[in-house]
C-alpha cells in the first residue's frame, strides 16, 4: 500500500470529488490528456447518444481543430458545435430547437468541488446557458487542476484574485432531480437525468 | 394567499383527523431531520458558520434600506430594471404592466414562496395570462388547486394515491402511482410550455449588494429553465434576502441546503446576471427585480422581531416542530408555517388576524436549535404571546383563570385552603378533576395526600 504522504494532493481530491458525485447519482472518471478522445466515445456510446450537441471552450478548441468531434467520427446524426460567439447568421429559434432536440451535451467546467461534488460555471466562460440544462445527458470536461476542496475554499481563491464579481457563477450538484412524490427520488424532472464528469490529468 | 389564520383554532381538529396527512408529514420531516443530521454534524464548525451568518443578516437587517440602494445600483449597471412595491398589489401591478409592456401572454414560474405570499398567479391568471407552475410540487398543487404546506416540499402532505387521481382527472392520462411515470409526464408537458413561454417568473434566495446579482437555489432545473428561456425574466425579491458579497455564498448556501434537504448542495444554484450579452448565444432579453416590502419593514421597529428578518426559508424548523409534525402546513392557515410562520404570520396579517398561532409551540427550543441563522425562535414566539396579551386579544376566559390563579399563588392561606378541598372532593368522589374543555384532551393530575408546605414542615430538620 502506498504511503499517504506520498500520494498526489491533486488525485486525493479528484477521490473525493468522484466519491461525493457517484452518491448522488452522478459519474466522474479520470483520464491521460490521449484518452480523452477513447473516453468520450464509450461515454456517449454508453448514452447511446444519436445527437449531439458541444460548446467548444478555449480547453476544447484544440480538440475540434483536429477534427475530434466530427460527425462521421461519433457517428451522430446531428452535430451542433457552438462557437466561443454566436455567428454573425444565428437565429435564436434553431440554437433552442437543437439544443432540446439533442441526446447529450459536451461542455468544460471552470470549477470542481471536492467536498460536495459540484461542477462550476463562470457566466463569461459559458455563453450559452442552454447548453447545461436542455439534453437530457450532460459531459462536463475539466482539468485536475480546477479541483478545490470546498465551496469556501474556491470563493476565498475568487475573492483574492479579485474575480469574485467579474461575472457571475453556477453550481451543479448532480443531476436534476426531484423527491416532491412522497419522498421518492426521481432523476431528470426537468434538467439532465445523466451526468459524467471527466477529468484529464 | 388567502389566509384562514383567524379559524386557526377551529379548523384544528379537522387537521388532526386527517390521517393520511399527518401520516405523510411525519414521513417527510422524520426524513428530512435523518438527513440534515447526517450532513451537519460532519461540519466541524457549523456552529461558528451559523453564529457568522446571523452577524451578517444582523449588520443587513440594521441597515436594509442603504443596502438595498446599493444592490439596485449594482443591478441597474448590470443592466437590469429595479422596480420597487410597498405591497402585494403594487407588486402584481408591477408584474402585470412589465407583461403587457412586453406583449406576454404565457408565464412560467418556478417555486417561490413570495409569490405565494403576493397571490401572484390568481392576479395574473385573473387579468388573463396563462401561469404555469414547473416545480413537480407546486406544478401538483396547481393541478389540485390547492396551497403548498411546507417551504421546500410544497406537496409533501399528499400521497402518491392523491396525485396519481389529480393527473388522472386533470391531465386526462392513464392511472398511475409510479412517482418516476408522474414526473416523466410532467417533465414531458411542461417543456413544451417552457419553449413556448414568453415570460420567466423566478424569486430569489440570495440578493448579492455587491454586484447586484442574485442566486437562485433548487433541485430540478426549472428554474433555471425559467430564467435562462423566456424572453422576459421577472425576479420577485424580498427586500430582505441581502447578502453583502459573492463570497458569502460559500458561507450561506452549504447552511441553507444543510439545513433545508440534507443535501451537501442542491442540484442548481444559478445567479442571474442581467440580460443577454451581444457575444452570449441565449438569456431573456429583459431583466427585471421587483424588490417586494409587504409589512417587512414593520419589522424593523421592533428590536425583536428585526431578527426574524434573517429568515433564509429552509424549512428546517419545521421538520424539527412537533406541532408542525402533528398538524401540518395547512392548519397554519397561510403561506407561512410551523415556528417561523407562527412568529412572522403575526407580524405581517396583524395580532387580530393571526393572534392564536405563536401558542401553537410547546416551546421546546428545538426550531432554535437548528435555525442555521440562529434566530432565536421559541423566544420569539413567547415574545409573540405577549403582544397578543399585552393587545387585550387573549380569550377572555383565560384572562379570568390566570388572575384567579394569580390570586391564589399569593396567598398561602387560600392555596392551602384551596388544597384541603380539592382532597376532599377527591376522596368523597373518587375520581380526577374535570374542567369542561381543558379535560377533553388533558388528564388533571391526581392531588396529593399531602401538601408540599406540609411536607416541608414534616422533613425540614432531617437533613441535620
Amino acid at each position: 500500500m502506498k504511503d499517504t504522504a506520498t500520494m498526489n494532493p491533486a488525485k486525493t481530491l479528484f477521490g473525493r470529488f468522484q466519491l461525493e458525485l457517484a452518491n448522488i447519482k452522478g459519474d466522474a472518471v479520470m483520464t491521460k490528456p490521449a484518452d480523452l478522445i477513447s473516453t468520450t466515445t464509450m461515454l456517449l456510446e454508453r448514452i447511446k447518444a444519436r445527437k449531439l450537441a458541444v460548446y467548444y471552450s478555449p480547453l476544447l478548441r484544440d480538440w475540434r481543430t483536429e477534427g475530434v468531434f466530427s460527425v462521421e467520427k461519433f457517428s451522430m446524426e446531428d452535430v451542433y458545435e457552438l462557437e466561443e460567439t454566436p455567428p454573425a447568421d444565428f437565429d435564436p429559434q434553431t440554437h433552442r430547437d437543437r439544443l432540446a432536440g439533442s441526446d447529450v451535451a459536451i461542455t468544460t467546467a471552470d470549477y470542481l468541488l471536492a467536498d460536495t461534488g459540484t461542477i462550476a460555471f463562470r457566466g463569461h466562460s459559458q455563453p450559452s446557458k442552454l447548453v447545461t440544462i436542455l439534453s437530457p445527458a450532460l459531459i462536463i470536461l475539466a482539468r485536475m487542476e480546477q479541483i478545490y476542496p470546498d465551496i469556501r475554499a474556491l470563493h476565498a481563491h475568487l475573492e483574492s484574485e479579485g474575480s469574485s464579481t467579474a461575472s457571475s457563477i453556477a453550481y451543479y450538484t448532480g443531476p436534476s432531480r426531484t423527491a416532491d412524490i412522497e419522498k421518492t427520488l426521481v432523476l431528470g424532472v426537468h434538467g439532465p437525468k445523466e451526468l459524467f464528469v471527466v477529468v484529464v490529468e | 394567499m388567502q389566509s384562514k389564520t383567524k379559524e386557526f383554532k377551529k379548523e384544528l381538529p379537522r387537521h388532526l383527523d386527517n390521517d393520511i396527512m399527518r401520516r405523510n408529514i411525519a414521513k417527510a420531516t422524520w426524513l428530512s431531520m435523518q438527513k440534515r443530521e447526517k450532513v451537519v454534524t460532519e461540519i466541524d464548525d457549523w456552529e461558528a458558520r451559523r453564529e457568522e451568518a446571523h452577524l451578517i443578516k444582523k449588520d443587513i437587517v440594521a441597515n436594509l434600506f442603504d443596502y438595498l440602494d446599493q444592490f439596485e445600483a449594482r443591478a441597474k449597471q448590470q443592466g437590469i430594471v429595479v422596480h420597487r412595491a410597498a405591497d402585494a398589489a403594487e407588486a402584481n401591478k408591477i408584474a402585470e404592466q412589465i407583461a403587457r409592456d412586453h406583449d406576454v401572454k404565457s408565464i412560467v414560474k418556478s417555486k417561490s414562496m413570495l409569490t405565494e405570499e403576493i397571490d401572484f398567479n390568481k392576479h395574473m391568471i385573473g387579468k388573463g395570462f396563462e401561469v404555469i407552475e414547473t416545480d413537480l410540487g407546486e406544478y401538483i398543487l396547481q393541478l389540485a388547486d390547492e396551497p403548498p404546506s411546507h417551504l421546500t416540499g410544497p406537496a409533501v402532505h399528499m400521497s402518491r394515491v392523491e396525485i396519481a387521481k389529480v393527473f388522472h382527472e386533470q391531465l386526462g392520462i392513464d392511472y398511475s402511482e409510479d412517482p418516476e411515470h408522474l414526473t416523466i409526464t410532467a417533465r414531458n408537458l411542461l417543456r413544451d410550455k417552457f419553449l413556448e413561454a414568453d415570460m420567466g417568473v423566478t424569486g430569489a434566495n440570495f440578493a448579492i449588494i455587491e454586484n447586484g446579482g442574485v442566486a437562485v437555489v433548487e433541485n430540478e432545473g426549472n428554474a433555471r429553465m425559467c430564467m435562462t428561456l423566456p424572453r422576459i425574466h421577472v425576479a420577485i425579491i424580498g427586500i430582505e434576502r441581502m447578502i453583502p458579497r459573492v463570497e458569502d455564498l460559500g458561507l450561506f448556501l452549504p447552511l441553507l441546503c444543510r439545513s433545508a434537504t440534507g443535501q451537501k448542495l442542491t442540484s442548481f444554484i444559478s445567479m442571474i446576471d442581467g440580460p443577454r450579452k451581444p457575444n452570449e448565444y441565449d438569456g431573456p432579453e429583459s431583466v427585471h427585480y421587483i424588490l417586494v416590502d409587504n409589512g417587512r419593514s414593520g419589522f424593523l421597529e421592533d428590536e425583536h422581531m428585526k431578527e426574524a428578518l434573517h429568515c433564509i426559508r429552509c424549512g428546517a424548523c419545521y421538520n424539527t416542530c412537533p406541532v408542525y409534525q402533528n398538524i401540518g402546513g395547512h392548519a397554519y392557515g397561510w403561506v407561512y408555517q410551523g415556528p417561523i410562520g407562527a412568529v412572522i404570520t403575526p407580524q405581517l396579517l396583524g395580532l387580530e388576524a393571526a393572534g392564536s398561532l405563536p401558542f401553537a409551540s410547546s416551546l421546546c427550543g428545538s426550531c432554535s436549535e437548528v435555525c442555521p441563522v440562529k434566530i432565536p425562535l421559541h423566544h420569539l414566539l413567547l415574545y409573540q404571546r405577549n403582544r397578543v396579551v399585552k393587545a387585550g386579544l387573549a380569550p377572555s376566559m383565560e384572562k379570568t383563570a390566570m388572575n384567579q390563579f394569580v390570586r391564589v399563588g399569593k396567598s398561602p392561606k387560600t392555596m392551602g385552603r384551596l388544597g384541603k378541598a380539592g382532597r376532599f372532593f377527591q376522596r368523597l368522589l373518587g375520581k380526577k378533576a374535570y374542567v369542561p374543555g381543558w379535560s377533553k384532551s388533558r388528564e388533571f393530575p391526581e392531588i396529593a395526600e399531602n401538601s408540599f408546605r406540609k411536607w416541608w414542615r414534616d422533613n425540614k430538620n432531617d437533613e441535620d
